[in-house]
């Protein structure tokens, strides 16, 4: 039985956990072999010696880590994550803005990928060994462990060029003013990224579905069924479909982590100007206010997905909750 | 339920069934130009017709162009192709410094005080006039923010006073002949309007261009200012793009581009409707050679640093390969025959030596090495045990170094010199620069380049002179150039410092490169006022986009 | 009708798999062993040779420095190979170690490892990888690093899982009844029983981290030019696929995904042969 106490225990265990991720991405950036105060006014910057005595005081850019890390969680708190160096603007605006690009791009391919994936494997899994479940297996196999970056460049290659069907890159078109853009231009610049990343995240779905298909398909209720008379599309509906959607879709509130990583290479591969475009030029340029920003705003994205599994667990599936307790 | 399935299978097999179609469809269409030859740079192919010829011109330009802040007081376009303002001078196409806010200026006996005379009637954008406050405002606005502009220094500078509306006074704290280069490269932004955090994305100047809008890592959309004061450019609207290169590459084979900047890789490819030109350029890539022996040093800051290297320290090994390489062979090699020889800087450069010689010497080389006691051993020469070998850094993410680097070892090892090439980041390469061979790329209008690469006390200060080049007869010729009171003077003795320095072989020159673009069919960029190509910061070919026109 | 089948093909489906196995081995040994011999005189710059495309003498073609690109993919896919193994050695450890100990001891040695993982996924894991490489100044010992210690969560849950089984099995009960150390059950009953996940766990770590290790070099955080793994192989085609030389791209990433689904296959294969109660739960 679902218990409101565990919920919150379970909440209370995420937010620690939170905390730790945040705490895990300060240490690994802030040991980097750069000096701590050029990461933040940039290596270009020649600021005068006040001026820059002003900012590492602001940062506590002298104390011990500890310390240093209350400090920056402090002006968190109250919205302040420095200014990005690459971007020349606030980092929570830089995240805002670009989070909110490749949030769309990733609930879209998030959700083409859980549906057709699901259905997909279905097929599969009711064909179990046909040619069509070895193709289809076979092909996301390879798919599933392709490079992001490889695929979306063919991808680029024969739908932006050889077939000219869709833009190169960026979010919206070439010198459009942005408040003259569309929502059909986005849209459309959309595409291909989507597109990239819903093929390259429909893997792990597919698999999944067809195992459990297969596996409920041999169990003793559906063969009970079928004695019983059941024809084939009631046992799907009845026994099948109830018995694997909800794991399926569990498995998919839990691959925000991948997800997220096929986000970042499809969008430098399409030049779209989202968080994965922003992770790699905050690294590349050491701009650490940023890279900060981007752990914690990636962290909390995994976080909410797992949440969100976390609690389907609980409220659907008592059975599945328990088990998982006694493990 | 196969039913329903079978589509979206359908375009998941496409997409792999795709690679093939990838292959089969570019092998056919595209290469022509490659199989036919390595000369058909210029040759137009099939297609064009689908290409815009009238309307906005859209280009991508690298993506330096959007590394920085579009402000000139931050430096912004500093490299002498400024699009939204002017600065008091210019370059001209034989890279003479000519008025550009300025009509004519002069410098005092001393070489301490610049007089600038002012052209009247010109507006600002937001039309307001240009006046000589605008001038001492923004070289004021530098001078004590100097932190965030490291392009332009003026350090050096004592004051700017504004003597009438048109007439501006400088008064420098030391000789310093290049400041005519400085004046050339800081733009005036208005004095009334000038707001430091707006002018990162839109700046307004005097210029023929304005920005409409700007997007951080997306595009750059510029208008056309009618009311410039040196003509309307005959386009209405540019839009600068940044993506990845590879995908401008693509962009260019689908026409979704009118300009489209690309390395020497792509100099014999083609693409729909779109010729491939070369631009002249100052820009040359050289190695740079650590002149002393191996030992440790410490640097500016006070950190001990790799120094030195005990193979290219020897005068031989460095003339050898100076005398003894086939520069046109390695161009060949690495940039498709993109690039002309060189052997120093270039001669569209108002200051560089004239002096020139052959290289491909080979068996001359052979001997300077056999002399100086480096004797063959097997492929590789050796002297007293120590082999002739040593690592060449090509830095960044740069295909054509790369590729330059891999040549010249080639190259090198027909006069038994073994080149191991590597690849390094920035920050890797900083590490070495001091103790290995790096490939090098200077190219610019300002003389002081001879300063930063030769000028002893530069050594251990940065990206100047990391050889530890040390001639006092070439510090000498540096000092009176830049003390000197007039250009022709301070000419003489940058070719001095040159000359002399010459005879030490510190840096192998290699090519003068060209910048090579994809160009539309139906766009004329106006290649007579083109000036030569500094190097490359984000695309200079935008330095006349004023005169561009649709065919 | 499914349990006929099976019943049928079980015998046919063993063999069937045994040979795709050895294939798929005989494929993988090749490429990295020959891969490790080839010196670098069979990929060498050769300038009279640019940018062939595929040909009996060149099988995979050439590049813009005219090198041969098969042998320059059997010698990358091996360094990859080389990479993924240290990663996995490294991850694999890790793994084992963790899952035992949280297995075993339970209590607090079990929260700590499973908050130790959940900590480690906790973030996206291409960040967890720039972010280490980051610290680690990017380059070749970056990417290493980053990639060797970030694959060992997954494989701690599924060993601690397999370990939490025998542990409550009848024979180790039985075994502490005799009187045996916790350390000699370990070694007598359990690392035995989880040596088949563990493989299994090694097979299917190894083509992510070749994954892992080619995307990060793409990002531009990875391995400088001169060691053409198949992340810089596949990084420096992109540049050329948009203009026809398909080649470049198309047969190095190809070799690289059967080499994954062949490391899948093997995989799957032991999963199926060590321990042929899965499926029938």
């Amino acid at each position: 039985m679902f218990k409101t106490k565990s919920l919150v225990s379970e909440i209370i265990r995420l937010v620690i956990l939170l905390f730790s991720v945040s705490l895990l991405a300060f240490i690994l950036i802030t040991s980097a072999p750069i000096d701590p105060l050029t990461t933040y006014v940039g290596t270009e910057s020649t600021l005068s010696p006040e001026a820059r005595q002003e900012i590492a005081q602001y940062w506590g850019l002298n104390d011990p880590l500890p310390q240093r890390f209350f400090t920056w969680l402090g002006h968190l708190f109250q919205g302040d994550m420095g200014t990005s160096i690459t971007y020349k603007r606030p980092v929570a605006d830089v995240i805002f803005e670009r989070f909110s690009m490749s949030f769309v791009l990733m609930m879209v391919s998030w959700a083409l990928s859980g549906i057709i994936g699901f259905f997909l494997g279905m097929a599969c899994g009711k064909h179990e060994n046909s040619v069509f479940d070895r193709i289809i297996k076979t092909i996301f196999l390879g798919l599933k462990s392709a490079p992001t970056f490889w695929l979306g460049l063919i991808i680029l290659t024969v739908f932006g060029v050889l077939l000219g069907w869709f833009p190169i890159g960026m979010a919206t078109p070439m010198g459009k003013v942005s408040s003259d853009v569309t929502f059909a231009d986005r849209l459309y610049h959309m595409v291909l990224p989507a597109f990239t990343l819903t093929i390259v995240s429909m893997g792990d779905v597919i698999l999944y579905t067809r195992q459990k298909y297969v596996e409920i398909n041999r169990s003793d209720y559906v063969l009970y069924a079928k004695t019983r008379g059941e024809t084939d599309r009631q046992i799907t509906r009845r026994h099948i479909l109830r018995n694997i959607a909800l794991p399926a879709i569990t498995l998919q509130f839990a691959s925000f982590s991948e997800l997220f990583g096929g986000m970042a290479l499809a969008e430098n591969v399409f030049s779209y100007p989202g968080i994965g475009t922003a992770t790699t030029a905050a690294a590349l340029s050491a701009d650490v206010p940023l890279l900060l920003g981007i752990s914690l705003i990636s962290a909390l994205f995994v976080f909410a997905g797992n949440l969100i599994a976390d609690i389907l667990y609980g409220v659907f599936d008592p059975r599945l909750r328990e088990g998982k307790a006694n493990a | 339920m196969l039913k329903k399935v079978l589509p979206m299978t359908l375009s998941a097999l496409a997409v792999v069934g795709a690679i093939g179609l990838a292959g089969c469809g570019s092998s056919g269409g595209n290469t022509g130009g490659e199989t036919t030859g390595e000369a058909t740079t210029q040759a137009q192919s099939s297609g064009g017709g689908s290409l815009k010829s009238s309307g906005d011109v859209t280009a991508f330009l690298g993506t330096s162009i959007f590394d920085n802040s579009l402000d000139p007081v931050k430096g912004s376009m500093s490299y002498g192709y400024p699009f939204v303002c002017n600065a008091l001078l210019k370059v001209n196409p034989n890279s003479e410094y000519v008025g550009d806010l300025a009509d004519t200026w002069t410098i005092s006996d001393d070489a301490l005080t610049y007089t600038f005379t002012l052209k009247k009637g010109i507006k600002f954008s937001d039309g307001s006039d240009f006046t000589a406050e605008d001038v001492t405002f923004t070289y004021n606005e530098v001078k004590n923010n100097q932190a965030n502009n490291e392009n332009v220094d003026l350090t050096n500078l004592e004051s700017a006073t504004a003597k009438d509306d048109y007439t501006v006074e400088f008064k420098l704290k030391e000789p310093y002949s290049p400041f005519v280069d400085v004046a050339s490269r800081l733009q005036i932004v208005p004095s009334d309007a000038y707001n430091s955090s707006a002018f990162d994305t839109k700046p307004i100047g005097t210029g023929a261009w304005k920005v409409l809008e700007y997007t951080p890592n997306q595009q750059i959309i510029l208008e056309a200012n009618k009311d410039h004061f040196d003509g309307a450019p005959s386009i209405d609207k540019v839009t600068i793009v940044y993506m990845d290169q590879d995908a401008a590459v693509a962009a260019a084979q689908s026409g979704q581009l009118d300009i489209v900047m690309v390395g020497s890789t792509h100099a014999n490819k083609t693409a729909p409707g779109m010729t491939l030109d070369r631009f002249e350029t100052m820009d040359v890539r050289q190695i740079s050679f650590p002149m002393i022996e191996e030992g440790t040093m410490k640097d500016k800051d006070g950190i001990e640093r790799k120094v030195g290297n005990n193979v290219t320290s020897d005068h031989a090994v460095r003339e050898a390969l100076s005398i003894g390489i086939n520069r046109q062979q390695i161009i060949q090699n690495a940039f498709n025959g993109v690039g002309k020889p060189a052997v120093h800087f270039t001669n569209n450069l108002q200051w560089a030596t004239t002096k020139t010689w052959s290289d491909n010497r080979l068996d001359e080389a052979k001997k300077i090495l056999d002399d100086a006691g480096w004797k063959l051993e097997g492929d590789v020469r050796k002297k007293d045990g120590l082999a002739c070998e040593f690592d060449v850094i090509a830095p960044g993410n740069d295909e054509d170094r790369y590729n330059l680097a891999v040549a010249f070892s080639e190259n090198a090892k027909d006069l038994g010199i073994k080149i191991n090439v590597k690849n390094a980041s920035w920050d890797d390469a900083e590490g070495l620069m001091y103790s290995t061979p790096l490939v090098w790329g200077w190219g610019q209008y300002s003389p002081t380049v001879i300063e930063n690469l030769f000028y002893s006390k530069n050594f251990l200060t940065g990206y100047s002179n990391v050889i530890a080049y040390n001639n006092p007869k070439v510090d000498e010729a540096i000092t009176k150039a830049i003390d000197a009171n007039n250009e022709p003077d301070a000419i003489k003795e940058w070719r001095e410092a040159q000359d002399i320095a010459e005879e030490d072989y510190p840096y192998l020159y290699l090519v003068n490169i060209e910048h090579c673009y994809f160009i539309n069919d139906n766009l004329n960029v106006s290649k007579s006022t083109q000036i030569p190509h500094p190097h490359g910061h984000g695309g200079p070919i935008i330095c006349n986009m004023k005169d561009w026109k649709w065919k | 009708m499914h349990k006929i089948y099976k019943k049928t093909g079980l015998m046919n489906q063993r063999v069937v798999l045994l040979i795709t196995m050895i294939i798929a081995l005989i494929y993988l040994l090749g490429i990295f062993i020959w891969g490790c011999c080839l010196g670098e005189d069979s990929y060498a710059v050769n300038f009279d040779t640019k940018f062939l495309p595929p040909s009996g003498e060149h099988w995979f073609g050439t590049d813009n420095l005219g090198r041969d690109m098969f042998f320059r993919s059997v010698k990358g896919l091996s360094i990859s190979m080389v990479i993924g193994l240290i990663a996995v050695a490294i991850s694999s450890v890790i793994a084992i170690v963790m899952g035992i100990l949280s297995a075993v001891f339970g209590g607090w040695v079990d929260r700590v490892v499973n908050f130790a993982v959940d900590l480690c996924m906790g973030l996206p894991h291409l960040v967890l990888l720039i972010l280490i490489s980051f610290m680690m100044g990017k380059g070749v010992l970056g990417i290493t690093v980053a990639v060797a210690v970030t694959h060992w969560p997954s494989m701690t849950r599924m060993i601690r899982q397999e370990v939490l089984q025998v542990r409550s099995s009848q024979y180790v009960l039985a075994a502490y009844k005799m009187g045996k150390t916790r350390w000699q059950v370990a070694v007598k009953h359990i690392i035995p029983h989880i040596l088949p996940v563990y493989f299994i766990g090694v097979t299917l770590l190894f083509p992510h981290a070749i994954m892992h290790e080619s995307s990060v070099t793409f990002l531009g955080f990875g391995l400088p030019k001169e060691l053409p793994a198949i992340g810089v192989i596949l990084a420096e085609a992109m540049t050329h696929i948009v203009t026809g030389k398909w080649w470049l791209a198309v047969f190095p990433g190809l070799m690289l995904l059967i080499a994954v689904i062949f490391f899948d296959l093997i995989g799957e294969g032991l999963k199926h042969l060590l321990n042929p109660n899965t499926g029938n739960e």
